[in-house]
């Protein structure tokens, strides 16, 4: 395990790396525009990562277990982005960025509940799955309320909106449910709630709609035509508008071709990428660095896929495994979405990647859930679970 | 653990092989867009040509005030498919007219010209105009590029010296014409790569090569003196109705040009206004038959060839002579000394001395006087005037040529045959150009006064001159052309203008040349004036400009008056 462990920390301290790299080149040109200091994206990501230093190593030895022991943290944490999320879209104190309302200004500091929300709903729905065990199979207690609980985040973050986070929310602690032995037709059910949801939402909104069928190939899009006459109708300059961060993006790659055009001398960061040091950070590392680099970077999140599997499956616990696995995911599954995106497998989504784009909530939320793997993964030795808990109930009388 | 713990570890490995799967499916699209389709980016190249300002050109005062100097300016055009939707192009038309002083309803027109994607609006120096008519947010369609503006700060002024410059920035006439070659800058370029906005990355500029500007010329013109004599020459034209008419002021001692107008001028700027004919340097590119004020260097040449002398009289006979059939009228009669000769402009005194100079020697001195050839002065169009070769005159024209007819001439010719005389007998040769200095600073070309010929001895010279300061006297020609306080040689000359087959008897060219003052001449000056009317005699329509240009070039030049004040005015001007 310690291996695993050490190889999961060199992986993301190399990540790490890269991504303070490419977001000295990438967010060069932006932050020479908006601030007047080429340096500024990276002085303020050099802060939080000094931050989220703090944060994963405090993460890495507060012991797991008491989120299930003292429920307080586990609920409380709950409550606090509950009410973070609704303060972001209450009237008066919401603020506008780019067409919704995600952002917390806290003094200095401005925040993005939303990614909070993403490790407190695999926190939370860990810590119900442990504490409910056998009863996971039944109806309510194995479905409905932990999707209820996913269902009062989601839609929280749908009013914002911010439809990533809600996705990658329902996906994260749907697979969790899953995986904790939720009955396959119960979740089959959810899902298709779930699923008919979204889908009223996206023929109700126009932009949205077309952001999607934009990406859609000619003869699905066709088909559909036939089917939705209410499909916003696709004239050259609608479909390239909504194309065109995924077009730059794609030359980004092409341009990049195997060895890339050398550190810092991306053309597409010169405004033609709108989103190049967040979302699309991705693409001007494939520019500049070529394939050696995406496929590494692919490679890397494979390690820390592996490395995250290993930990769940010798997890001490089931808490453990259930923490494990949901961060896991959480780190894998928008590495993937946002690669998706941003090679255009995917229709436009506004994911960061984790650990790489710029940001400071997502880096804190992300070295959280390395953290907790950590943690997990420190316990792995650790077989008999209850006699642990004596140990650590031990130790808080002492206290 | 009540659901099986392999069912779990089955539903976890589920999920990962799910999320490795994926992963290796963007890997795998990944390498395809970076191996495959690897193709370099193109489209994002910027390339812009740097204008070489033209060079500029001043008059003799220096760089303090340029007569020609261009101007980096925009020129707007229109591009009516290009205007968005959101913008009502009434609104952009009046910003457009407001801007570039326009009418707003031709402006608008232009909006529904929507064949052209190039429609010009208008030329603007201003930088202001450039930021209002690129803000993006209020306006569309309209879009500008660099040019260059030949502008010209005192409009007409030396209009025929200054020439023109064409759209194409090529010099069409006058100094731009000639100096073509220096005054045009060498374009600079920059190659660099362009942002989304369209704009350079300067960072990633791979090639600057700076434009050079055109060297600038100095000429020997003075906008002061130009100034008096277009104004002279403008009244007189006017006042006689005349169709047109040429002034020079030349340096005697160097042969440089201070002045040279013609009349009617042109707007550089807006050369295309006006007729070919009105571009034309009169000055130098009309040939005309210049009368009597040939004589004196016919005098010139019989005083050098020691024929005559001053006091030589010479019988004018009863005002009719018959020579080869033809009659010669005069209104002296009697005998004649030389001097009254050319005081009095004796036609049958002068056609005698001519016979008594015969053909050959005539023609010599006419050409050594450089009649019948370009004098090579810097600027396009001199004509050579028309002298045929003794050998070839007809009978008549040994009695016609020494009183300046059958031969023609420039009136640059004839200013500076009497500059020769001005200047004891040395003939210079004419320049306007006394300097060319490039954008560097470096003087890249400097005029010296150049010695063309000694045609007659100093003290023939001299003697012409003693004798020409009787016409502007009491009883000479051309006592309209006295200056107070200056002594004034000079010479008038009325010219039946030729016509096919003969001469006209309304058309004349009137004619004044002289130079200031006198004995120790500064500088001399012709006024010739074409179809004058109601009066026609050079004495009465040129000299009084004369009197004008010469008054003010010699107080602008500080000449000391070598006479005492008239007596009239002496009286006048006391208290």
């Amino acid at each position: 395990m310690r291996k695993t462990l050490t190889t999961l920390a060199l992986t993301v301290v190399m990540l790490l790396g890269l991504g303070i790299v490419l977001l000295a080149t990438a967010s060069a040109v932006r932050a020479q525009g908006l601030y007047a200091d080429p340096h500024f994206f990276v002085k303020r990501q050099l802060l939080w990562l000094s931050f989220s230093a703090v944060v994963v190593f405090t993460v890495s030895r507060f012991d797991y277990h008491w989120w299930k022991e003292t429920p307080l943290f586990t609920v409380g944490f709950f409550l606090i982005v509950l009410i973070a999320l609704l303060l972001v879209i209450c009237p008066g104190i919401r603020f506008k960025v780019n067409g919704s309302y995600r952002w917390l200004n806290l003094g200095p500091l401005r925040m993005q509940p939303s990614e909070v929300a993403k490790v407190v709903c695999v926190v939370a729905m860990g810590v119900w799955m442990d504490r409910i065990g056998w009863r996971v199979r039944q109806f309510w207690k194995g479905a409905v309320f932990p999707a209820a609980g996913l269902g009062v985040i989601a839609g929280l973050l749908v009013l914002e909106p911010d439809f990533g986070s809600t996705m990658v929310v329902c996906f994260a602690g749907g697979v969790m449910m899953f995986v904790a032995g939720t009955r396959i037709p119960y979740l089959l059910l959810l899902g298709g709630i779930g699923i008919t949801g979204v889908g009223a939402m996206l023929l109700t909104n126009a932009n949205r709609m077309r952001r999607i069928s934009a990406w859609l190939p000619d003869w699905l899009r066709q088909l559909l035509e036939t089917w939705l006459p209410s499909l916003p109708s696709h004239t050259e300059e609608v479909t390239s508008s909504a194309n065109y961060q995924l077009e730059q993006a794609i030359l980004a790659f092409k341009n990049g071709g195997p060895w890339g055009v050398g550190f810092n001398q991306s053309i597409q960061k010169y405004n033609y990428l709108p989103e190049a040091h967040t979302d699309f950070i991705f693409a001007i590392g494939g520019e500049e660095f070529g394939v050696v680099f995406s496929i590494g970077v692919v490679l890397a999140y494979a390690v820390v896929l592996v490395c995250g599997i290993l930990i769940t499956m010798r997890a001490p616990d089931r808490l453990g495994r259930m923490l494990a696995f949901g961060m896991t995911l959480l780190l894998v599954f928008q590495a993937v979405f946002n690669i998706g995106v941003v090679t255009g497998c995917l229709p436009t989504k506004g994911l960061a990647l984790p650990l790489i784009s710029y940001g400071g909530t997502n880096l804190i939320t992300a070295l959280f859930a390395v953290g907790t793997l950590i943690n997990v993964g420190k316990h792995v030795d650790v077989f008999d679970e209850r006699m642990h808990t004596q140990v650590v109930r031990n130790a808080v009388k002492e206290v | 653990m009540l659901m099986h713990e392999r069912g779990i570890q089955v539903r976890i490995l589920l999920v990962a092989a799910a999320l490795f799967f994926a992963l290796a499916g963007v890997g795998a699209r990944l390498a395809f867009l970076h191996l495959a389709d690897h193709s370099k980016l193109t489209g994002r190249e910027y390339r812009r040509t740097l204008l070489g300002l033209r060079g500029r050109i001043f008059d003799c005062n220096g760089d303090r005030f340029p007569m020609a100097l261009s101007l980096p300016a925009r020129q707007f055009y229109l591009d009516p498919k290009a205007v968005k939707k959101e913008h009502d192009p009434r609104q952009i038309a009046k910003t457009v007219a407001e801007c570039l002083d326009l009418r707003e309803e031709d402006v608008l027109a232009k909006f529904n010209q929507k064949d052209s994607r190039y429609i010009k609006l208008g030329v603007s120096l201003n930088d202001k105009v450039f930021e209002i008519l690129s803000d993006t947010k209020h306006i569309s369609g309209v879009g500008s590029e660099d040019l260059v503006r030949r502008s010209y700060p005192q409009g007409r002024r030396m209009s025929h010296v200054l020439g023109f410059v064409n759209d194409m920035g090529v010099g069409g006439a006058g100094i731009e014409q000639q100096y073509n070659r220096f005054l045009t800058g060498t374009p600079g370029m920059i190659e660099s790569e362009l942002d989304a906005g369209r704009r350079e990355i300067w960072i990633r500029r791979k090639m600057y090569v700076p434009a050079i500007a055109g060297s600038d010329i100095y000429l020997t013109l003075d906008h002061n003196i130009q100034y008096e004599v277009e104004l002279a020459l403008k009244e007189v034209v006017e006042k006689f109705e005349a169709s047109g008419g040429w002034a020079i002021v030349q340096r005697v001692k160097t042969g440089e040009i201070l002045a040279m107008a013609s009349y009617p001028d042109f707007e550089p700027e807006q050369y295309t206004q006006e007729s070919l004919d009105v571009w034309r340097n009169s000055a130098l590119a009309i040939v005309y038959e210049p009368g009597s004020i040939m004589k004196s260097v016919t005098v010139a040449a019989a005083l050098n060839e020691r024929i005559v002398t001053p006091d030589t009289l010479i019988d004018a006979g009863e005002g009719c002579w018959m020579y080869a059939g033809k009659p010669l009228r005069d209104h002296v009669m009697g005998r004649i000394s030389v001097s009254t000769a050319l005081k009095k402009s004796s036609n049958i005194a002068c056609a005698k001395i001519g016979l008594m100079l015969g053909n050959k020697r005539l023609e010599t001195y006419l050409r050594a006087f450089n009649f019948g050839e370009k004098l090579g002065i810097e600027l396009p169009g001199e004509e050579r005037g028309i002298l045929a070769r003794s050998k070839d005159w007809d009978r008549l024209k040994p009695a016609r040529v020494p009183i300046g007819q059958g031969v023609a001439v420039t009136g640059l010719q004839m200013i500076n045959a009497y500059s020769t005389l001005a200047n004891d007998g040395v003939m210079m040769k004419p320049y306007l150009v006394s300097r060319i200095v490039s954008s560097g600073g470096e003087t890249v070309f400097k005029t010296t006064p150049e010695v063309l010929g000694r045609p007659v001895r100093p003290e023939v010279a001299r003697a012409v001159r003693e004798m020409l300061i009787g016409v502007t006297e009491e009883g000479g020609t051309g006592k309209r052309a006295s200056v107070p306080g200056y002594s004034i040689g000079g010479k008038t000359g009325t010219a039946q203008k030729a016509v096919p087959g003969g001469y006209s008897s309304t058309d004349y060219y009137a004619s004044f040349v002289g130079f200031v003052p006198a004995r120790e001449p500064v500088f001399s000056v012709l006024v010739s004036v074409e179809r004058p009317r109601p009066q026609h005699t050079g004495g009465f329509v040129s000299a009084p400009a004369f009197a004008k240009i010469a008054a003010a070039t010699a107080r602008y030049l500080e000449v000391p008056p070598d006479l005492p004040l008239e007596e009239e005015e002496q009286a006048a001007n006391r208290p």
